[in-house]
Order: structure tokens, then sequence, then C-alpha cells
């Protein structure tokens, strides 16, 4: 089997970790991530990934030409067990946000850290998955699954905590009634 | 998240408890601008916050709104209780370890210290923020969550609906015009909605309207909830979360709700 079958199927690595590659990479001479201004605010200490980062035209292209491979291979209108649909999510979350090349840069790193359990950058990523049109279905099952996760990922780290502030515990339920 | 109201009769008292001076005043003066901004009326509905209807009436018979029509002529469906809707949550942008205000705003957050699990949970929000409209991280920074740009005046329905993501507000491309749309299908969708409106400005225009970019990026969430069908799999993660005991329910959703107590949105089961 290519290495591209090996899927590491209990690897998290974590958004924070991804974000912080892309801000160690917008310091490298070899820079592909070029940060396009920088503010200062009482929030820069602890967001200092926040940049946007641009891919190179080619980049671009190429990220948008694979996401919809991924996404057609996986089927956009397919559900899962947990009744959501993970192509659509991300389909649709790359329409609507504004910093689309940093999004694509999220996606493929997450990807690829999920597949190959090394270390991961934009560049990287998309070599890796220049050529999944020849790949075995086993292995393409394997980018399947890592695409799940991904989306899986935006709803617990993002979409769910977004949502949920609105429910209080039980407890705070009640005493706000009773009052 | 709901906003937390400064009135006396807030159902949300519990919380203004443990609210920091500096939030609850705030929120105050965020309540009064928004009134004013909105001519105390409803965003959505138009309707007419009720207490300070009572107020003008106490004061004379013949009293009028904002725009000078007489109160008196409005129907007694048009007067209700109003509150103040963040559009953004604002708990979400409180990061920083230790910060009282999330401590305040949230009474899951039973200590000062926020956990590395939490605090990494927030900072992975603001993150994921920058990326749907980069830099609106430092729009919302510090006390601008609390700005009237970040806020609509709402009825207590309204509110619950823009907070849980099932009402969006889409530019018509007029000034200050939206088409406000329901996510609620089937039967449940209300007939009140698409609705148009043109947002109401304060006199001399001193206080801020509701930002474009804001009202945008809450769209772009509701459409993604929407269109994935990910809203109903967080509203059964949300129902399972209410159930004090989840062990033995059988659910299907432990790992996430374990996830949020982790990261700190939940406090102990």
């Amino acid at each position: 089997m290519s290495r591209k079958g090996q899927f590491q199927s209990n690897l998290h690595p974590p958004v924070s970790y991804l974000f912080s590659r892309l801000r160690h990479h917008s310091g490298d001479s070899n820079n592909y991530l070029m940060p396009s201004h920088r503010h200062q605010s009482s929030l820069e200490a602890i967001l200092d990934f926040w940049e946007p980062f641009s891919l190179t035209p080619q980049q671009a292209i190429l990220a948008r030409r694979l996401l919809d491979i991924l996404v057609e291979d996986y089927g956009l209108e397919r559900e899962i067990e947990k009744r959501y649909k993970p192509a659509k999510l991300i389909y649709t979350m790359l329409e609507l946000v504004l910093s689309k090349d940093s999004f694509l840069t999220l996606f493929f790193t997450f990807l690829h850290e999920h597949l190959t359990s090394g270390p991961s950058n934009i560049t990287l990523a998309l070599s890796y998955f220049e050529d999944i049109g020849t790949w075995e279905p086993a292995a393409r099952n394997d980018v399947a699954s890592a695409l799940e996760e991904f989306a899986h990922y935006m709803i617990t780290q993002f979409f769910l905590p977004c949502v949920f502030n609105l429910h209080p515990p039980p407890c705070d339920a009640f005493l706000t009634q009773a009052l | 998240m709901k906003t937390p109201q400064p009135t006396p009769t807030s159902s949300l008292s519990t919380i203004q408890a443990s609210t920091p001076t500096s939030t609850k005043r705030r929120i105050s003066a965020l309540r009064h601008d928004c009134l004013v901004r909105d001519h105390h009326r409803c965003v959505v509905t138009r309707k007419f916050d009720i207490t300070e209807a009572r107020k003008r009436i106490a004061i004379d018979k013949n009293c009028t709104d904002d725009d000078g029509r007489p109160l008196k002529t409005e129907q007694r469906g048009n007067f209700q209780y109003l509150e103040i809707a963040h559009i953004l949550p604002h708990c979400l942008t409180k990061v920083a370890s230790g910060d009282e205000d999330l401590v305040g705003i949230i009474p899951a957050t039973s200590s000062i210290s926020l956990t590395g699990h939490e605090t990494e949970s927030k900072k992975n929000i603001l993150r994921i923020l920058d990326i749907f409209d980069p830099g609106i991280t430092h729009f919302i920074d510090g006390a601008n969550i609390d700005s009237p740009s970040n806020a609509l005046t709402l009825t207590l329905d309204n509110h619950r609906l823009l907070g849980e993501f099932k009402i969006y507000f889409e530019p018509t491309g007029g000034a200050y015009e939206y088409r406000i749309h329901s996510t609620d299908d089937d039967f449940l969708s209300d007939p009140f909605f698409p609705v148009t409106r043109t947002l109401m400005l304060s006199p001399n225009r001193t206080i801020d309207p509701p930002s474009p970019r804001l009202l945008g990026i809450h769209r772009a969430i509701c459409l993604i909830l929407k269109l994935s069908g990910a809203a109903e799999y967080i509203e059964h993660v949300l129902r399972d979360s209410e159930l004090v005991t989840v062990e033995a329910d059988g659910s299907t959703h432990v790992g996430d709700i374990i996830r949020l107590r982790i990261d700190g949105w939940i406090s102990a089961f």
C-alpha cells in the first residue's frame, strides 16, 4: 500500500497547532504565507496568528481545484450518522468566509496532518494531494474520514460553542425561571 | 449568547448578581444607546418598548413615540418587552485567562482562572472568526464588544432567534436596508419572514448603526449551519447536554458534550 493509504485515524492535530504552524511559516524566508498587515491591540499577545494569509495565485487555484475534487469525491450532499453533511459544511464555509486562502490553508494542512502524522505546511499538503485522482480507493476513503474529522472539528470548536452559550446549565435555567 | 439585560425585571438577574460593575455599566449604557438609536422599537417587528411606553404615559397621556406619532394610536400588541442582543455572542470574545467579564457573563464558568483547554478553545473561536472576516477580532476587542455596532434592539423571541442563529440579516444594497430571513421551515416557518427593514439611525447619528461586517458573519454562520444540517445536530447535542446525567441516556453526542466541558463551555455534569 502506498503511504497515502496509511491513515492515522487517532490523530487530532488541534487547530491551534495548525495556526501555530501558519504563524511560524509567516516568518520563514521561504515564506509563501504573507501577512498583509499588522495591528497592535490588547488581543495581539494572544492572537499572534491573526494576520490573514495569502496563497500564491497558483497555490490558490490548485487548492480550490483539489477541494472541489475532494468534495465531489466525498459527495456534497452525503450525510453522516450524526445527520449533517460534512462536505456541504466545508464547501459552504469556503463560499462564505472572506479569507478563503486562510481557510484553504487550514483545511489542507489539517487533512495532511491527519493522513501523514508528520509536520505539514500548505506546500507539502498541496503537493501531497496533487495526484489524488490516481489514488487507490482505500486511500481515498482515508481522505474522506479526514474530511469528516475537519468538519466535526469546526462544529465542536466553533459552531457548537457559538450556539451553546444561549443555553445555561439546568440549575441556572431553574434559578432564572424561579426569580 | 443571550445578552444580559440591566433592567430589574430581567430574567437574567442571577447573572447580573455576579456581573462585575464595569460590565454592568457597559451593558446598561449599551441598552440605553441601542434603544435611542433604534427608536425604542424592535429592529425586526417594530414593536415599541412597553417599559418606555409606561414611563412616557406616566408623564403625559398624549405621549408620542420617537418619531412624533401618538403612542395611543398603536395597537396593544405592538408593545412588548425589548432586550438588547449582541450580534456576535459577548462571551466568545473574552479569551484572556482570568477575564472577570467572562466569569460574570457565563455562570458555567465558575472559576476566575480558565484552564489551558478553556483558553485554547476560546482562542480557536477567535482564530476562526478571523477567517470569516480578517481583522474582525480587533473590531470587537475589549469594550468594543459592547458597542452599539454589535447590538440590536429586539423582542425576547427575536433575541432568542438571533442568538440561536435562526434569523439572519441579508443586505439589500439599499442604505441600512436588510431582508431578514428565518431558517425555520416546514410547519415551524413563520409567515412573518422574510421581512425587509431599514435600520433606524440615532438623532444626529451619534450612535453607531449595527455593523454590516458583524451582521455578515452572523449571516454566514446561519447559512452554514442550515445548509449543512449542523444546526439540527447541534440542537441534539444541546438537548443531551441539558440532561444532568448523560451516562445512561444512550446519547451518541456524549463525546461532544465532554468536549464542551473540557473546553469550559459548560460546568461539570
